[in-house]
């Protein structure tokens, strides 16, 4: 969308009438602060605040499930078609006081690759992930994979990508970031509440409820389809999982309308692949203080952003296969000196030296684009030959979204 | 607390809950950080009693509403507005999949981080559709400088705008 079209959104964002289950939530957010504030005797308006943004969810979701007409296709027929909002309003309900999450999954993915990235002929991982919110109602998360861990421990949020590579922000992030897909399941308010609005917002969207009855016990299903806008022949398809044409299978306990499981499916022109897999979720348990903190090996390597340069200008000139050329000449030559101006850390760690180290450059395509992928980010085809011997045939991800305006490597070795 | 504190806060609630829960929403977009925004919007009233017992009042209800709306943004996507990629795999930053709505959400991240005469100028022109001589008396300006306010509200939302897309 071009930036000329500024004045257009912002008018159509001034065209909104506010949704009357909206108007609901501010009279009862209004009502709550007023009862809290008018006690006699204490006023603690900041441990209101504090309470409420653990509790607000509930409040808000239950609200607008009651507002919605969901177009709901039910297989079976005993249960009356109009009990449908009422049954995902109870699973909310149902989860409105979460104090504590653990959840395990299986993903077709790499161990050390970005969360969300998935593979249709990977093998499963393991995919492990717990929230809670401690004594000090602080919320802290762990989302991990056998090569990958995402932390978020109530004050600062790390990325630990096993053995040695570290992202620290000092602040804390919220579900979802570094693009962790499976993290977003821990927010069960969210994830029933997002479902909703996007019913409601995609008349057309096709959602099944059933009943079913899973090892004796019977549950209830939610089916739901979610399209992605890239093209069949993007790079990207299919590479994670929000840029597939993928159904979401929703499990619930009929009796405690709890989350129970999540199946995720990818549409492909031949099959569904399944590509993950909630196997067991556990809620209100005692989660150890210890999965909220990481320990480091010593040659740790971290995040950088990258700086200007004192010749910043001749990297900024460089098209996305000039910068390609210079930096696996760099490898070539282990000028690593000059490598860390393309990478965006600490230092260049001895594993990848070991590995890049050396390389003779066989040929380079010509680089191309996603519409999944930043408008400042290239793919460069590279056929190199390591020194192992191993020729190795892929796409450089690059990118130049950054304040130094010069490509910088963001994947693809 | 006093009675009389209590009374004037239900006095201002009751006047301004409307035009919060339309600034809010508009800025917002998103039930979560509006039930979020509308608690600080609240509580700022709170805080500001006096001021919001004054000729000015409408003029202090737009600050307490674009500070509650700020805070809400910061608290979802921290105080630089942005989060980090990695360096292993190609990490899909936010901005990387724009559609429509998400347009819109850059936009409404954006006014949040506006100054805060650019981002009354903006809120009442485009949000609450005034006219620039409202707007000039709303915050005691020339309708030059609101027409300035709002340009310059523009020319910085089409620049980061056009950074982040």
């Amino acid at each position: 969308m071009k930036s000329e079209k500024i004045e257009e959104i912002l008018k159509n964002i001034g065209n909104n009438d506010v949704p009357a289950d909206v108007h609901k939530i501010a009279e009862d957010v209004s009502n709550d602060f007023s009862k809290t504030s008018t006690q006699p005797g204490h006023i603690v308006l900041g441990d209101y605040i504090m309470k409420s943004r653990f509790t607000k969810l509930a409040v808000a979701a239950a609200v607008i499930i009651i507002a919605v007409v969901l177009s709901i296709n039910f297989w079976d027929k005993s249960i009356p078609t109009a009990s449908a909002t009422q049954i995902l309003q109870d699973a909310i309900n149902a989860v409105s006081d979460l104090w504590s999450v653990h959840m395990k999954a299986r993903m077709r993915t790499l161990p050390r690759d970005n969360f969300s990235n998935i593979g249709l002929n990977y093998d499963f991982v393991e995919i492990e992930m717990w929230k809670r919110i401690n004594a000090d109602r602080q919320v802290q998360w762990r989302v991990e994979k056998p090569g990958r861990v995402l932390l978020m421990d109530g004050q600062k949020t790390i990325m630990f990508i096993r053995p040695n590579y570290g992202v620290l922000e000092e602040r804390p992030l919220p579900l979802g970031c570094f693009d962790s897909w499976s993290g977003r399941l821990l927010n069960v308010h969210d994830l029933l509440d997002n479902e909703l609005q996007n019913a409601k917002n995609n008349p057309d969207r096709e959602i099944y409820l059933w009943h079913e009855e899973v090892e004796g016990r019977d549950k209830l299903m939610l089916e739901v389809e979610a399209m992605t806008y890239l093209s069949e022949d993007d790079y990207l398809r299919n590479k994670f999982i929000q840029d597939s044409n993928h159904v979401k299978v929703y499990q619930f306990d009929a009796k405690t309308k709890l989350l129970e499981g999540l199946q995720v499916y990818v549409h492909t022109t031949d099959e569904d692949v399944l590509i993950f897999e909630v196997t067991d979720i556990e809620y209100n348990m005692e989660i150890d203080d210890s999965n909220f903190a990481l320990d480091f090996p010593e040659d740790m390597i971290w995040h950088r952003k990258p700086e200007i340069l004192p010749d910043n200008e001749r990297y900024e000139k460089m098209t996305p296969k000039e910068a390609t050329e210079t930096f696996f000449q760099a490898c070539a030559e282990e000028n690593w000196e000059e490598v860390l101006k393309f990478w965006t850390a600490s230092g260049i760690d001895d594993r990848l030296k070991a590995y890049l180290g050396g390389l003779e450059i066989i040929s380079l395509g010509e680089p191309f684009q996603s519409e999944g992928y930043s408008r400042l980010g290239w793919f460069v085809p590279y056929e190199i030959r390591l020194k192992s011997g191993e020729v190795k045939q892929h796409n450089l991800a690059i990118r130049k979204d950054n304040p130094t305006n010069r490509f910088v490597v963001d994947g693809g070795l | 607390m006093s009675s009389t504190r209590a009374e004037i806060f239900e006095k201002v609630r009751a006047k301004y809950i409307g035009l919060l829960t339309s600034i809010l929403w508009k800025l917002t977009g998103d039930r979560e950080l509006f039930t979020e925004a509308m608690q600080y919007a609240l509580l700022g009233i709170w805080q500001h009693l006096g001021k919001l017992n004054s000729k000015k009042a409408h003029v202090y209800i737009y600050r307490i509403a674009l500070s509650a709306n700020s805070t809400a943004w910061r608290n979802r996507i921290g105080r630089d507005g942005q989060l980090s990629s990695n360096q292993s795999g190609f990490e899909k930053s936010p901005e990387d999949k724009l559609d429509r709505d998400e347009i819109a959400i850059l936009v409404r991240r954006e006014i949040c981080r506006l100054p805060t005469k650019q981002a009354k100028a903006i809120v009442m022109r485009y949000l609450e559709q005034q006219d620039y001589q409202a707007i000039a008396g709303k915050i005691s300006c020339t309708e030059a400088s609101a027409r300035s306010h709002v340009s310059k509200a523009l020319a910085t939302l089409k620049s980061r705008l056009t950074a982040l897309t």
